[in-house]
């Protein structure tokens, strides 16, 4: 059991490509929610929200993927999970299945992957029609020490 | 067994630590009477519990301790510094033996003949002959009949007192030696156990407890019984078993159960002492009536045997040897408990809130009523919560004379230590922060601050130096002064000391206020003690001492008079876990500022008293006859907002909130002030914490998670120059600051010819221009304009560059003295307070190399490059300086570290007529000068590694050919007391960076000057 649900990825769209968190690391999934903005705070990070009675800083993978802005009106969800003790919310486009994925279409990064993408990716899965990026949970929230010091 | 120990642990380290402070009073007070006997009391429960847990090490030494105590307590030794000190060893040594009981749950091994001996040595009267301690200031002290009072010691008058007060025959009795002829002569005859008698039945019928005992009992007869009783003990020395069923016949026919028996024993204890027995017979006599417990036990429970079982069997398990009464008042509660509670009582009150909000919103309902005494509830129930977790910071002092006591041994100082406000009562986690910092503050006053004896002598105060503790509630917060008469702080020392630790410049430091310097001593690794000494000086200590109570959000300040003394003043919270705060709001998201912080609000709009001043743009508020700089929080949080009042029209209303940080008094404009609310401060997320304006985050009553403000951070991020206050970002920043040339300079951002951007210091430029394409002219193939009356050489930013064919195009005009250049550029596009730090260097014609202004790479041209393309074409052409090209050019050296001024300097000077030759370290100057290279003038930065220009000016002064060379300084910061420091380094003027045209003129005076004395 314990093999399988490590390969248990939850899929989630950013800007038209599937990437894909690793089921556990889950707490929550939620709707669009009240975000409190942070001044000063490290671009990537969209602000906090209040999850529950308990408060959760929201990173915008958008931001820290350097992809571009969503638009205003658009469909947002948020990925809620846990770091160091600590909650962290994903605000990202939609969440797709919990897909189960077999080693054998595992892939490492490919080289000529945008650096971006490659500090924040473990690899990447070959389903029939789409890619689909692993993201890391540590290195996503791994916020740049030139960022962090805005 | 292991609950007992545990329970046995705890109370004993309290008693100990009681006894430590107690012993240092009685040291003081040798006569009072009541800490004697609670210390004696203390030391004696102590032995007893040991005995009972059998732990004869611990019940040895306590023992021993007693004894000596005894002989003080029954006046037949004095209390001296020399036993006060034996006991407080032996103590520690009790200390030492619990602390590996409650490691290991055993007694350790060890051996501890030697202080029981000495102790015993003591009690015997041998004193301190062979007790080896350090000796305090006075010496060991003699009764005779003219000697000085001094503390520790019973002035003669107090001795007689004691003697008369004891019983005994004569002052050299001593228990041991007790004759046979019976304890009675001992205790004072027949007379003084009819008293006890006497006093021991007012006690028990006095006592709620007791008095059944005497129900019914005709008192005189018993009375008389008891002292019967006694009294053929004490004659026969032992107890006398056939009285005591007559003697007690009424304690016996009313069931004397176990805890009343130890009652009564205590009472009969109390009675022994106070008809001055002497320790030994009153212990003797209390074992008289211990003996009998049996016997009228045994004889009450036949008595009572039926009906009182039940309550029997109660009280008796309690008679371990607690009062009873006192024991059932209070219980042991763990600390995780308590703080648990809390968390859930700040939950709870969050969620009322909430309520409450809800409530409020959707106007009447049936909700209201109950909403109301729940809200009562909780608030009652939140002040409970936090009284089980307030205490005296008295309990973190309590180490204090203790510590005072040794070091004045140690030191040899006489120090006297005074505590106020002892029960001001705070949070216990806050309290268990702050003991350790207090204690090293207080030994810290007592080794630094407090001189010796001889100094103080020499200073003219007096011999005892005074360490005073004081605590009192203010505003919501705890404030605790510390403050000594010693020596004060040396800033000439502090200094030095800054200087050799690097943590400031010469410079930096001839600017300092005392007080900043002062501030100092709360770096790492700053110690002004010339010594190591075991009390302290290793340097590890304000810094930890700064840090461990900013943590707790509280602030350390100092304010010290070399030679008058030093006071700190701390300022903690109350609690940390709720803080009520003040809701503000500022470009559209509430913030919150923790109230304690605000002084005042100020509305201040067009019509009010109150109007927001600018100075060049720096907004003031006048408040009381005081100008306070403002702050508006949205430039802080860095909300790009026109601001409507800066435009001269005040018509928008807006609120100031006065905030005090340190001694720093200063407004933050806000654009709404809500209401006040209870929040539970919560730690921000980690990758936010390099953030220094917030203190954290919280929920609000309707939900929403708000940032709260702090204005420490505030302070300091608005403002280097505030941040000398407490912070240590800049504290790095000045460290940066020396190393190279990184202060902030406006820096002009322009296009020219594609996407890049490129810049230029706004310093070099004289005037932004814009001109019709159609002005412009050709002359020898270069573009020209005329401009105010002369032709003006036009430069392209690179031969790729193209003027549009018509409409108008933005300028960039560089001056000096009459000659001018204009650049043309695509797009002015701001300008940007940065520094500029080349950090590639180019290779491409016209660029310094690109830096980030902004964040975006950007291009910083050279305007060396283009002056000397246009001004040596032009002069050729031209010939425009006639006075430069035919005096003989002089020749002049830069000294400057950093490549991107030289580069600037350069082509101003060669355009100003000057060779110019550069060095970037004053070593390679110096080079220069041993290769007998002659010069004109020397331009010198300051600000350099290695050798600064105050000492190369020095250096060039002191010998070689450059003896006479005038110099002039050049530096980011030309205060005052630099310039006078340049002058005595040898610099003959100093001039402010980038200040171009001061800069020209003294190196022209300079020259003049000296060909006019040669």
């Amino acid at each position: 059991m314990e093999v399988l649900n490590k390969n248990d990825y939850v899929t989630i769209w950013l800007d038209g490509q599937m990437c894909g968190i690793p089921v556990l690391e889950v707490h929550d999934v939620l709707s669009r929610q009240v975000i409190t903005k942070i001044p000063q705070a490290p671009s990537a990070v969209a602000g906090v929200l209040n999850l529950r009675g308990q408060i959760v800083t929201a990173i915008n993978l958008r931001k820290r993927l350097s992809l571009s802005d969503r638009e205003e009106d658009a469909e947002e969800m948020n990925i809620v999970v846990e770091y160091q003790n600590e909650p962290y919310s994903l605000i990202i486009d939609k969440v797709g299945d919990v897909l189960s994925l077999s080693e054998d279409a595992f892939e490492r990064n490919p080289v000529t992957l945008e650096s971006c993408w490659q500090g924040v990716s473990n690899g990447i899965y070959r389903l029939d029609e789409d890619l689909l990026v692993v993201l890391d949970i540590e290195k996503l929230l791994t916020l740049g020490e030139a960022k962090a010091a805005a | 067994m292991d609950d007992l120990l545990n329970e046995f642990l705890t109370e004993t380290f309290e008693s100990i630590e009681v006894v430590d402070v107690e012993l240092v009073e009685l040291e003081k007070d040798p006569n009072n009477k009541s800490v004697l006997d609670n210390i004696f009391r203390l030391v004696h429960t102590i032995k007893g519990t040991c005995g009972f847990l059998g732990l004869p090490r611990l019940e040895a030494v306590a023992h021993s301790g007693e004894n000596v105590l005894g002989k003080f307590r029954d006046g037949e030794m004095d209390v001296t510094p020399e036993a006060v000190t034996l006991i407080l060893n032996a103590l520690d040594r009790i200390k030492e033996i619990l602390d590996g009981l409650e490691q290991t749950q055993e007694e350790p091994a060890g051996d501890d003949s030697e202080i029981i001996n000495q102790l015993n040595a003591m009690a015997e009267g041998k004193t301190v002959a062979a007790v080896k301690i350090v000796e305090p200031v006075e010496a060991p002290i003699e009764v005779s009949n003219v000697r000085p009072s001094v503390p520790g010691e019973a002035t003669l008058d107090e001795l007689e007192a004691a003697f008369l007060a004891a019983p005994g025959p004569d002052d050299e009795e001593l228990a041991e030696e007790v004759v046979s002829g019976g304890k009675l002569e001992s205790v004072g005859g027949v007379e003084t156990v009819s008293v006890l008698s006497h006093l021991f039945h007012n006690r028990i019928s006095s006592d709620a407890s007791l008095n059944e005992l005497l129900k019914g009992a005709d008192l005189r007869k018993s009375k008389k019984a008891v002292e019967e009783f006694f009294t053929s003990c004490l004659q026969n020395e032992k107890c006398d078993e056939g009285l005591v069923e007559t003697a007690f016949a009424d304690f016996i026919n009313n069931g004397i159960a176990e805890d009343q028996f130890y009652n009564t024993t205590k009472h009969l204890e109390s009675v022994c002492e106070e008809v001055g027995m002497s320790s030994i017979d009153a212990e003797f006599t209390k074992e008289i009536y211990s003996e009998t417990s049996k016997k009228m036990l045994e004889a009450a429970k036949k008595n009572i045997d039926a009906a009182e079982t039940p309550k029997k069997a109660e009280v008796a398990t309690k008679s371990g040897g607690k009062e009873g009464s006192i024991a059932n008042q209070s219980i042991r509660v763990a600390v995780d408990v308590l703080d648990n509670l809390m968390n859930m009582v700040s939950e709870l009150v969050l969620t009322r809130n909430q309520l409450m909000q809800i409530s409020r919103r959707s106007g009447e309902n049936e909700f209201e009523i109950p909403l109301q005494r729940l809200s009562q509830c909780t608030t009652e129930l939140q002040e409970g919560v936090m009284k089980t977790r307030m205490q005296p910071i008295g309990n973190a002092w309590s180490k204090l004379p203790r510590i005072i006591r040794d070091l004045q041994m140690e030191l040899g100082k006489k120090i006297e230590l005074q505590m106020l406000g002892a029960d001001t009562e705070l949070d216990r986690q806050v309290l268990e922060l702050i003991k350790d910092p207090l204690t090293h503050m207080i030994r810290n006053s007592a080794d630094h601050g407090v001189e010796t004896i001889e100094d103080r002598i020499a200073a003219g105060k007096k011999e005892t130096g005074t360490i005073r503790l004081n605590a009192f509630h203010e505003g919501g917060q705890i404030i605790i002064e510390i403050s000594d008469d010693g020596a004060g702080l040396p800033v000439e020392k502090l200094k030095a000391k800054a200087l050799a630790n690097e943590l400031a410049t010469e410079e930096e430091i001839a600017e300092m206020s005392d007080q900043q310097i002062q501030r100092f001593i709360f770096h790492a690794g700053f110690s002004t003690a010339a010594q190591v000494t075991s009390v302290s000086g290793r340097g590890v200590g304000m810094d930890v001492v700064r840090t461990n109570i900013e943590k707790i959000g509280g602030t350390i300040e100092l304010k010290s008079t070399e030679g008058k003394g030093t006071t700190f003043f701390i300022k903690i919270p109350l609690t940390l876990a709720i803080v009520s705060a003040l809701i503000v709001e500022s470009g559209d998201e509430r913030y919150a500022i923790p109230q304690i912080s605000v002084l005042e609000l100020v509305r201040a709009s067009g019509d009010s008293n109150h109007n927001i001043e600018y100075i060049n743009s720096t907004p003031v508020l006048r408040l009381r006859d005081r100008l306070l700089p403002l702050l508006h929080l949205n430039k802080i949080l860095g909300f790009e907002e026109v601001n409507e009042e800066q435009s001269g029209e005040n018509t928008r209303e807006e609120f100031i909130i006065i905030t005090q940080v340190g001694d720093f008094t200063f407004g933050i404009v806000v654009d709404q002030v809500f209401d006040t609310e209870e929040i539970v401060v919560k730690p921000v997320a980690p990758i936010l914490r390099d953030l220094n304006v917030f203190s954290g985050n919280t929920i609000l009553g309707d939900g929403t998670v708000i940032m709260i403000l702090d204005p420490n951070g505030i302070a300091s991020e608005a403002n280097e120059a505030m941040a000398d206050l407490a912070d240590q970002k800049a504290e790095e920043d000045e460290t940066n600051a020396l190393a190279t040339f990184d202060d902030k300079e406006a820096i002009l951002l322009f296009r020219a010819g594609g996407e890049t951007k490129r810049a230029v210091p706004l310093s070099l430029v004289s005037r932004l221009e814009e001109i019709d394409v159609s002005k412009i002219e050709v002359s020898e193939g270069n573009k020209m304009v005329q401009y105010r009356g002369k032709l003006m050489p036009l430069v392209l930013i690179n031969d790729q560059y193209d003027i549009k064919s018509e409409g108008r195009q933005p300028m960039l005009v560089f001056t000096d003295d009459d000659k001018a250049m204009g650049i043309i550029v695509d797009e002015i596009s701001d300008i940007k307070e940065d520094r500029i730090n080349v950090e590639l260097d180019s290779k491409a014609v016209g660029q310094l190399g690109t830096a980030i202004v902004d964040g975006i790479a950007t291009e910083v041209i050279d305007i060396a490059h283009y002056f000397e393309k246009t001004f040596n074409n032009w002069q050729m052409g031209m010939d425009v300086m006639p006075d430069v090209v035919t005096s003989r050019r002089k020749n002049i050296l830069i000294v400057d570290d950093s490549t991107f001024f030289l580069n600037l300097l350069k082509p101003l000077l060669t355009a100003a007529g000057y060779n110019v030759t550069i060095a970037a370290t004053a070593s390679e100057a110096l080079e220069f000068r041993e290769q007998g290279f002659d010069f004109d003038l020397i331009v010198s930065d300051i600000d350099m590694p290695e050798m600064n220009g105050f000492e190369f000016a020095e250096e060039v002064r002191e010998e070689g050919i450059w003896q006479e060379t005038p110099m002039v300084a050049l530096s980011a910061n030309s205060s005052e007391k630099r310039f006078e420091r340049g002058r005595e380094a040898g610099f003959d003027n100093y001039v402010e960076k980038l200040d171009r045209d001061t800069l020209l003129k003294a190196i022209e005076e300079q020259i003049s000057d000296q060909e006019n004395a040669a």
